[in-house]
């Protein structure tokens, strides 16, 4: 790559303009992409699939939340079966179940906690978030742990050209209920900006379980939730540029059980982040950049119901997560090579009790982990303007210590047999994650890329550290638990046939190892007056999943956009050789919760003044057990979405989910909401014609 | 940093102040009341005597969440529910132990407790009481239409619905099959869905519902088929309180129980057929 090219995309990602036509759009931003490299890259340079979702499409689609735009990424599955009443959303890729094996970035700060992998998708409503790049296939090469299935990276709203000042208000049905203001103001001095913003939204939400199994217990899954932002930057020194960001968040969900307590059920959440970064050029070539971050979760959930012996249950569960670290890296050319190098340093903590109210039960677990990585990475270019070259290093060594769990007057509740306080043993594991991909450009509009690469994602401590009842039998902690892996090796096209028209197939094949699986010990134990199977998270199990991805997108004229995405995945485990014969059994079964097909498609009509959007969304059958006797049901769904400009800044829009009212059953048994309808309206100074 | 750090530190420690309520508020009272036929302090009592008590709890802060009663640290009897108080009565066997060390416990919402203990001495001696074996008795479940499903101990009978209605104070088991729970022994007490005994002669027409709790045990045929006396069916189902139904039975399954008038006992699933037209067949030795 030419020095003066990757300057001249390095200085443009954020200065290319928010307005123009949807093809002059998609042929400018949406064709430079940093998630790939660490630095903006064209999207038909990077020896990967990468599809990015823009500010426009964010605005138009029918979405309560930001992850329900994923839906229109191939090899993405969104598991939000509440709609807006559901406690999180779990985002997996590429055949692999669980969300901690899909690294989500916040303008680079990772998301996942260390103590159990998922992430609070209610951090930041659709209104905050500028650009989605979302990376197919592993990248632990560049990111380390969680990058298995891929990653997905948001980008807020910040640096502004003008200032931007967004009010508004919706209403919708469930007794819906929300406000939001956000606010972006350039300064003139040293290149600085601030940005503030926030919500509020409240639901009266409906009841889950299906009319025919409904128990007086049974009640509505209501919803509290705010958020608040306020991030900013400004120049420190010529081509020293520092940002910051705050983030807190926080919500109570009813769970749709109500016995004695006043609210029910409910879990209470609050998030917070908070990063700074430093970013800038050493010598006219050398850029660098440097991340602090710290993002803490506290949840509080009080669990009620009666039990299927007719007893009533009622505990109080709190659990305290936090990670913090640091992240740097510096890229410069040397002779016809891009050099990157880096270094991350990443500490997390998990403390959890649960107070058995309806028993005398409590419990306490926790632990630590500390993870230290360097990587480097090679970009070059082995015949000029045709074929990219990629090759990453990264090494990541962890340590696993503070691991404990006490158990105080245990009962038959959680299955301890007596008072215990164990100190877990320390731990260490070191992972080796490379990477190499190819990309050759047979014209301007058409090239493929070959790449592989393995991914991998730590223990988490909850694995390592918490014991207990769980639905299956009891669960024992693992301190012993390591990572697990996925090598992947994929080709793929960016086609463009015709003026707007890309075609973006893919078809790839991973092998998982020493895959993190639930399996039995051997050991039964009494819990409740039955006999359990005594259960532990170990590396037992492989996998191996074939897939395809395809998407197409279609600019006509200048009003059109057309897309469609599709995607196949089979994820077959591989468990002969394990020790455990159930585990055996399950040799050549599909992997739980991942279906086979996912599609979706969607229309878009845009004016100056004026829109209208519909999308439709497919989810495959797929097994909701290891087993493979449980099949969940197909579904689709239609959304909709309009907005008009008014009078001078006023914007309406009227969003509709599950337009022809299907309501779906989940892998729980529970409902969706159904047809979902909103109304908006909101001042906004900044609208893209 | 430091004050960003701060301000989400303040706002996790509202969060956390929802759970620090139990530091501080009013705990329940529980007290043994008083009177001619209630013991309410340290006392004696032979093995198999009747010990009476009333039980007084009144909530202090926050609704009582959970009633225990312990002998000699391990649970015998386990409620949980949400209440401003109540006053019932108790009534305990005397064991085989020389001493017991009866222990009455409430919670609250926020796990404040009130306990009372009363100590127990053994009088004379111990002797275990005789039992008495009945094999391959039959039940049907709730569409057999050929097979009653409802069964008394007392005189090793079997009833149909019809004539179960009729005897209420004498039903001890009865069988049905459900989905999810599958095969399944009970009693009329036991909370039972409404679909699966309808009808006019239906459990929600009943006016007594004797219940009956289990407890699943391992044990060998041998051990089961060479009980002679009554140690092993109270040794077995053990001090705390069963469950109300003994679900999902497969040949094999050996459950304890105690019926409502403290009758020990022990039954074996012998064979399963069918569903809600199936039949089980079960041994089962009891207290003579």
């Amino acid at each position: 790559m030419k020095l003066s090219r990757y300057l001249l995309i390095m200085s443009g990602i954020l200065m290319l303009p928010a307005t123009g036509t949807a093809q002059e759009r998609v042929d400018s931003l949406a064709r430079v992409v940093v998630t790939a490299t660490l630095h903006p890259a064209s999207v038909d340079n990077v020896p990967a699939r990468v599809t990015v979702t823009d500010s426009m499409t964010l605005a138009t689609a029918a979405i309560t939340n930001t992850d329900e735009v994923l839906v229109t990424v191939p090899g993405v599955l969104v598991n939000r079966s509440w709609g807006i009443f559901s406690k999180n959303s779990a985002v997996t890729m590429r055949g692999l179940n669980g969300s901690a094996r899909v690294l989500t970035l916040l303008d680079g700060v990772p998301l996942n906690l260390s103590g159990g992998g998922g992430i609070n998708w209610h951090l930041l409503g659709p209104e905050q978030i500028s650009r989605i790049e979302v990376l197919n296939g592993p990248a632990s090469a560049l990111y380390g742990q969680n990058a298995m299935g891929g990653v997905i990276q948001l980008f807020t709203r910040q640096k502004p050209e003008n200032a931007s000042l967004r009010i508004g208000g919706e209403y919708g049905s469930y007794g819906t209920a929300g406000i939001g203001a956000s606010w972006l103001q350039p300064m003139e001095r040293r290149n600085g900006w601030i940005a503030v913003g926030g919500f509020s939204r409240a639901g009266d939400g409906y009841i889950l379980t299906p009319e025919d199994l409904r128990t007086p217990y049974d009640t509505l899954a209501w919803l509290r939730e705010a958020s608040g932002r306020v991030s900013g930057g400004l120049d420190i020194a010529p081509g020293h540029h520092a940002d910051f960001s705050c983030i807190i968040q926080g919500d109570r969900r009813g769970s749709g059980t109500r016995v004695y307590e006043e609210n029910g059920a409910f879990v209470q959440t609050g998030t917070g982040l908070f990063s700074a970064r430093f970013k800038g050029t050493f010598t006219p070539s050398a850029a660098y950049s440097v991340v602090f971050y710290s993002l803490m979760e506290s949840t509080f959930t009080v669990d009620e119901k009666v039990n299927n012996q007719d007893a009533y249950k009622l505990a109080d569960i709190f659990t305290y997560r936090r990670d913090a670290g640091m992240q740097m890296h510096i890229t410069r050319p040397f002779h016809a090579h891009l050099l990157t190098a880096g270094a991350d340093f990443r500490s997390g903590i998990l403390e959890g009790s649960t107070q058995y109210r309806s028993a005398t039960d409590s419990l306490g677990s926790g632990g630590h982990i500390a993870v230290a990585s360097i990587f480097l990475q090679d970009e070059c270019e082995l015949i000029p303007e045709k074929l990219m070259v990629q090759a990453g290093l990264r090494y990541d060594a962890a340590l696993f210590n503070e691991g404990f769990l006490a158990v105080e007057n245990p009962t038959g509740e959680t299955g301890f047999a007596e008072d215990t306080l164990q100190q877990f043993p320390s731990g260490q594991w070191g992972a080796l994650s490379p990477k190499l991909g190819l990309r050759y450009r047979f014209s301007p509009k058409h090239s493929l890329y070959l790449s592989a690469g393995q991914g991998f994602s730590a223990p988490k401590l909850n694995d390592l550290t918490s014991s207990g009842k769980i639905r299956r039998g009891f669960k024992l902690a693992n301190p012993a638990l390591e990572p697990e892996w996925i090598w992947t090796v994929e080709t793929g096209g960016n086609l463009s046939p015709a003026v707007g028209l890309h075609l973006n197939p893919t078809v790839f094949y991973s092998f998982a190892r020493s895959l993190q699986y639930q399996v039995s010990t051997g050991d039964s134990m009494e819990v409740t007056g039955e006999m359990k199977p005594v259960l532990q998270v170990r590396n037992v199990a492989g996998m191996k999943v074939a897939g395809a991805e395809m998407r197409i997108e279609w600019f006509l004229r200048k009003a059109w956009y057309l897309y469609g995405a599709y995607s196949f995945s089979q994820s077959l485990l591989m468990t002969a050789d394990a020790e455990d014969s159930l585990v055996r059994k399950l040799d050549g079964k599909f992997i739980s919760e991942v279906p086979a097909h996912l599609a979706s498609a969607g229309l878009m009509f845009r004016m100056p003044a004026w829109f209208a959007r519909i999308d439709w969304s497919y989810t495959g059958e797929l097994w909701y057990d290891d087993e493979n006797l449980i099949l969940t049901e197909a579904f689709h769904q239609f959304n909709l979405k309009a907005g008009c400009l008014l009078h001078k800044n006023w914007f309406v829009s009227l969003t509709v989910q599950d337009l022809f009212d299907h309501p779906h059953i989940d892998k729980k048994g529970l409902l969706s909401p159904g047809r979902y309808i909103t109304a908006g309206i909101r001042y906004q100074t900044d609208w893209e014609r | 940093m430091g004050l960003l750090a701060t301000a989400i530190c303040v706002m996790l420690l509202l969060i956390a102040a929802g759970c620090k309520k139990e530091t501080t508020g009013t705990p329940p009272l529980l007290e043994l009341v008083q009177g001619a036929t209630v013991i309410s302090g340290d006392t004696s009592a032979g093995q198999g005597d009747s010990l009476c008590f009333r039980v007084r709890v009144v909530s202090g802060s926050d609704p009582v969440v959970l009633y225990k009663i312990f002998i000699n640290g391990e649970s015998y009897k386990d409620s949980t529910m949400s209440s401003p108080g109540f006053e019932l009565t108790e009534h305990l066997l005397k064991g085989a132990d020389t001493l017991e060390e009866i222990r009455f416990m409430v919670r609250d919402r926020y796990s404040r407790e009130a306990s009372v203990i009363v100590k127990v001495t053994l009088e004379g001696e111990v002797t275990w009481g005789p039992v008495v074996h009945y094999s391959g008795i039959m039940l049907g479940a709730q569409n057999q239409a050929a097979q009653g499903g409802f069964y008394s101990l007392q005189g090793n009978q079997v009833f149909t619905l019809a004539q179960a209605f009729g005897q209420q104070q004498l039903i001890d088991l009865l069988y049905y099959y459900e989905a999810g729970d599958e095969n399944t022994i009970a009693s009329p007490g036991a909370n039972i869905s409404s679909s699966i005994f309808t009808g006019p002669n239906g459990l929600d027409n009943w006016t007594l519902k004797r219940t009956t709790r289990f407890r699943t045990i391992s044990l060998s045929a041998g051990d089961f088929s060479g009980c002679t006396n009554d140690s092993l069916l109270i040794n077995s189902y053990g001090t705390s309180e069963g469950n109300r139904k003994a679900k999902n039975l497969t040949a094999g399954n050996y459950y304890s129980f105690l019926t409502q008038d403290q009758r020990y006992g022990i039954f074996r699933v012998v064979s399963v057929t069918g569903t809600d037209a199936g039949t089980i067949v079960i041994d089962l030795v009891t207290q003579q």
